[in-house]
């Protein structure tokens, strides 16, 4: 059985994969590959909009979503917050 | 009660003990950075346990401060600032490993907390100060040295294993302290080990620092 992810990691998934997608994903990526369901992933996408993590884009009048400046510094203390938590295993 | 240290000794331990505070303290701060950034207790208490970590150096570099610049004025007065310095030196360090266990054990209630800083306090009181305080060191080192172990083996990651091998020789350098201080060794042997330890337990803050400069 694999553990729960935290908050954290969720958040920290969302904007990697964000990421991995060159800066931009479909919502429907996002759901898809945040593994959450929709609810819970639109309480996270609010929550990150509301802190400037990541904005909603429109191109050829599809919805997209982009990591922000301040989601790419979020996520690089993300990994070094990780990094830190993996090599002491706290 | 002074750490058999020989005086030639001196600045090397001074370098030793300033590697040893920029180590503590950047781990510290990186902690404090994570819990500003995460708002989760663990960083906190990971952040002062380092910090506690980091004083302790401070208070002995002070003490070796203190005493060379009062070379040559009365003798039991420098050998009181000694044993001073060493006292809050040794208590420090205690408070920051025991943190370190509370924290990596997950150790929530505060009884048992409680518990374990009596009979800490009260050993350290009881018994000869310098070797309890190494032996208590050792066991807190032993400790960690398995966690961090466990930790190891399920993350796999080269931090992991620098930070096991980092605390596992902060445990070996309390074995050398100990038998430095040890009645059954003449005075020239317990400096040379003495000196060893302290090479021990700096290589160990050396791998910590190993493990910080790999993070991205």
């Amino acid at each position: 059985m694999t553990e729960r992810r935290s908050k954290l990691e969720i958040v920290g998934d969302m904007l990697k994969s964000i990421q991995a997608k060159g800066g931009m994903i479909k919502p429907t990526h996002l759901l898809y590959k945040s593994n959450l369901s929709h609810e819970r992933m639109k309480l996270y996408v609010d929550e990150l909009k509301l802190k400037g993590l990541i904005e909603e884009k429109e191109e050829k009048g599809r919805k997209l979503f982009a990591i922000t400046d301040k989601g790419f510094d979020f996520l690089s203390s993300f990994r070094k917050v990780k990094e830190l938590e993996d090599a002491f295993g706290i | 009660m002074i750490a058999i240290s020989p005086q030639w000794f001196n600045v090397i331990s001074t370098v030793y003990n300033a590697l040893s505070f920029i180590v503590a303290g950047a781990i510290s701060l990186l902690g404090y950075k994570a819990y500003k950034l995460i708002k989760e207790k663990k960083y906190l208490n990971f952040s002062i346990a380092f910090f506690f970590i980091m004083l302790s150096f401070v208070v002995m570099a002070l003490t070796n401060l203190i005493v060379y610049l009062n070379l040559g004025s009365n003798v039991s007065r420098i050998l009181g600032i000694i044993n001073w310095g060493y006292v809050i030196y040794a208590l420090l360090t205690v408070v920051g490993f025991v943190l370190l266990v509370i924290l990596s054990f997950k150790i929530k209630d505060a009884k048992v907390i409680v518990i374990i800083s009596i009979v800490l306090a009260a050993a350290l009181l009881l018994f000869d100060f310098i070797m309890m305080f190494h032996l208590i060191l050792l066991l807190l080192a032993l400790l960690l040295s398995y966690h961090f172990y466990r930790n190891c083996v399920e993350k796999k990651t080269a931090n992991s294993k620098l930070v096991f091998a980092a605390f596992t020789s902060m445990m070996i350098s309390h074995i050398f302290h100990m038998a430095s201080a040890s009645n059954y060794i003449s005075a020239g042997t317990g400096e040379v080990i003495y000196v060893i330890g302290s090479t021990i337990l700096v290589a160990g803050y050396i791998l910590l620092l190993a493990a910080l400069l790999r993070f991205k």
